[in-house]
């Protein structure tokens, strides 16, 4: 039997309350964005501020969470987003979710908020709430190291778990993260880190000695299975790779796509984007390759600046998706300028994509003369100062604070928002790999390339193979299955929790290793089709809550992506054909009606105590 | 006629350099490049891409941005400025 056990933290009454989850919700819902989701359908009122006390906090791991060495210390954080208005969930890698379970708690639910800064210590059950008025203001790296001193731990991230917000959660930037150790990973996604700065939360700590293996049947046929399965795992070609170059691996060959947008998504290829690249940056700023904790593939690549008018002290996790939102989508090519642009963001605690969508939208609607700023495409000093302006919401960074949505809305000029549900697209343009036509659009968070992330088939060819420029029926039809198969697998990545990494190649760890895994911890009795039932289950949760708030329910394409791409190799294509004849498809695959899940729906997966949002 | 190359990641590390030029014959094709390539590197790329006259599952080529799959394989014929990358060994392929 498995066991999830969370400690409810109201900030105002300073209670904590324990709430155990068994067999029947975890079997239904498993832990992280499934369990999170969830309870944030039953328990945030309908229309509250995102930012008001009433809102929630979910930090939580998965019931597989830190047990196996297959990239499991993974975290998800749900709450209501104050960027898009509606549900949002964000992930983050590191070791906050090995360390929350060893300190005897699988999850957290923060609620309510304090009079003055505070932080949580957990340590082994205990639950402290300690002030934080001294820690207020700082940036997240000083903050974690605070953190850590102050509660008797070496100033080394490895020591204890670690989550905290920066001057832009603080100050209720809407395109805030949460940084989690080990060392500058977010749950970037959806302004969750102006949440816990709504709650004058600056920080969380958490520490234990718990046996996470204590629930398990046969605890050496566990480690002995998973250890296969992680050798397995490490013999995919694209797990070597990443292990090499980092998720950086991708500029160049995304930019060999015509993917690769440029200036906020004008167009898919840049010829000058060769300093950006994996192979360029690993030769000249690399200086280490990290892993999270319990993670067989090390991917995380860490740079420093060490000379030069952008360099900077110590070093800086640096991905793919930072240095293009911070580089090629804001026109700025000097990997030095970029990378530093990246330190300073993860210091101030932002949302590194969305940060680079608001200053995109800004720096487009200066030049077409709606926004009076002097800022032009890579124009690093620029960018560096709107950067730190928005995170201290100081004259112009207040509008900026309020995301890419809101600003392009403010400045009279939609047209410049690139992205779906109010959040900002990530580092792919729909319109050379089409799959993302589909699963961009119909993502439940908005803006978002986690929740089904189509290079896995367009690029990697896992499952299958799928042409990422084909539009005939047959194609359309394939696309419209395999983000809806993805969309389940990843609500299980992070619900069980593991990484979506260790999905990419072939040799990887996917619903039929998951339910072996369950059946063997638990003692649980599911197939692989009652685990992606339970993907099903959750993304069904998550769009009932837009059903609930009475928005964002129907998918749309954002109508930028209707026009042609103006150069590169996929000159000429378009997400029209793909999004307007495969969301039909879609629909009638998923039992909806128009983006809405219907009683049928309800009835097959068990949410029947739903039917009254219908 | 001339071709644009680019070899990727751990293609990259094995050329030893990025980007490259070669001058081919008229209706070259992708294999014929390989074959150029071969004769100024000395067999190393052929060595690790391609088993017995084929190219290795976890490999691709684009040509102009399509995989050669999509195309005519490793008898897609070339043109002159075309660009050819060479994709670092990732998944099944492309
Ligand atoms: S693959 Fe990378 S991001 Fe994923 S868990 Fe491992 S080190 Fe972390």
């Amino acid at each position: 039997m498995a066991v999830f056990r969370v400690a409810r933290i109201d900030l105002h009454t300073e209670k904590v309350t324990e709430e155990v989850y068994k067999d029947d919700v975890l079997k239904k819902f498993l832990g992280g964005r499934g369990l999170g989701s969830y309870l944030a359908l039953k328990e945030i009122p309908k229309g509250i501020d995102p930012l008001s006390p009433s809102n929630r906090l979910y930090i939580f791991a998965g019931p597989l969470s830190a047990m196996a060495n297959l990239s499991t210390s993974r975290v998800t954080v749900v709450t209501k987003s104050p960027l898009t208005g509606s549900l949002t969930h964000s992930n983050a890698g590191g070791n906050f979710a090995y360390w929350l379970r060893k300190s005897g708690y699988d999850g957290l639910i923060i609620e309510g908020a304090a009079e003055d800064p505070v932080y949580i210590v957990v340590k082994d059950g205990d639950v402290a709430i300690k002030p934080a008025k001294h820690l207020w203001g700082k940036w997240t790296g000083a903050t974690i190291k605070a953190l850590l001193r102050e509660n008797g731990f070496p100033e080394e991230e490895k020591a204890a778990g670690a989550a905290v917000i920066g001057p832009a959660g603080e100050n209720l930037v809407k395109i805030a993260g949460i940084r989690m150790s080990d060392y500058e990973r977010f749950a970037g996604r959806g302004g969750v880190g102006a949440v816990m700065g709504s709650k004058k939360l600056k920080g969380i700590l958490v520490w234990g000695t718990r046996d996470l293996l204590k629930d398990v049947k046969d605890r050496a046929k566990f480690i002995a299975e998973s250890t296969k399965l992680a050798q397995r795992l490490m013999s995919g070609p694209t797990a070597k790779a990443l292990h090499i170059y980092g998720t950086n691996l991708l500029t160049a060959v995304i930019n060999s796509l015509g993917a690769y947008p440029v200036r906020n998504f004008e167009t898919g290829h840049a010829e000058e984007a060769d300093k950006l690249t994996g192979e360029y940056i690993k030769k000249n700023y690399v200086v280490e390759t990290h892993a999270c904790m319990m993670c067989p593939i090390a991917c995380t690549q860490h740079v420093m600046v060490k000379s030069g008018p952008y360099k900077f002290v110590g070093k800086a996790k640096y991905e793919y998706e930072n240095t293009w939102a911070l580089g090629a989508n804001v026109g700025l090519f000097d990997p030095e300028a970029d990378l530093r642009l990246q330190k300073l963001a993860n210091e101030l605690g932002f949302d590194t994509i969305s940060l680079g969508n608001t200053l995109a939208a800004a720096v487009e609607l200066a030049k077409k003369g709606k926004l009076k700023l002097d800022v032009d495409w890579g124009d690093a000093g620029a960018l560096a100062d709107l950067v730190i302006r928005t995170a201290n919401r100081s004259d112009i960074g207040d509008d900026l604070a309020e995301g890419d949505y809101r600003l392009s809305l403010k400045y009279g000029d939609p047209s410049v928002f690139r992205g779906s549900r109010g959040q900002g697209l990530p580092a792919y343009d729909p319109r050379a790999l089409k799959g993302f036509a589909l699963s961009y659009f119909t993502a439940n968070r908005g803006g978002d390339h986690l929740e089904a992330y189509s290079p896995t088939w367009e690029v990697l060819g896992v499952p299958e193979k799928v042409d990422p420029l084909c539009e005939t029926p047959e194609c359309i039809e394939k696309q419209a299955r395999i983000v809806i198969y993805a969309q389940h697998l990843m609500a299980l990545t992070d619900s069980v929790t593991y990484c979506k990494f260790a999905t990419l190649d072939h040799e990887g760890i996917f619903e039929k290793d998951l339910a072996y895994l369950f059946n063997l911890a638990y003692d649980w009795d599911v197939t692989p089709e009652d685990m992606l039932a339970i993907g099903e289950r959750i993304f069904n949760v998550e769009r009932l809550f837009h059903v609930k708030e009475g928005k964002w329910v129907k998918d749309e394409l954002n109508p930028h992506f209707r026009n042609p791409i103006p150069t590169g190799p996929a000159k000429g294509h378009s997400a029209a054909k793909m999004f307007d004849e495969g969301i039909k498809i879609y629909y009638k695959l998923r039992g909806w009606v128009d983006g809405k899940p219907t009683y049928d729906v309800l009835k097959r997966l068990g949410l029947e105590e739903f039917q009254y949002l219908l | 006629m001339k071709i644009w190359v680019r070899y990727l990641a751990t293609l990259y590390d094995l050329m030893g350099t990025m980007r490259d030029v070669l001058e081919v014959p008229d209706g070259s094709t992708v294999m014929d490049l390989i074959k150029a390539i071969d004769e100024k590197y000395g067999g190393r790329l052929s060595r690790e891409i391609l088993d017995g006259g084929r190219l290795k599952d976890e490999y691709n080529i684009l040509v102009n941005g399509r995989a050669i799959d999509y195309l005519a394989g490793l008898g897609t014929r070339l043109k002159d400025g075309d660009e050819v990358v060479f994709l670092p060994p990732v998944g099944g392929g492309l």
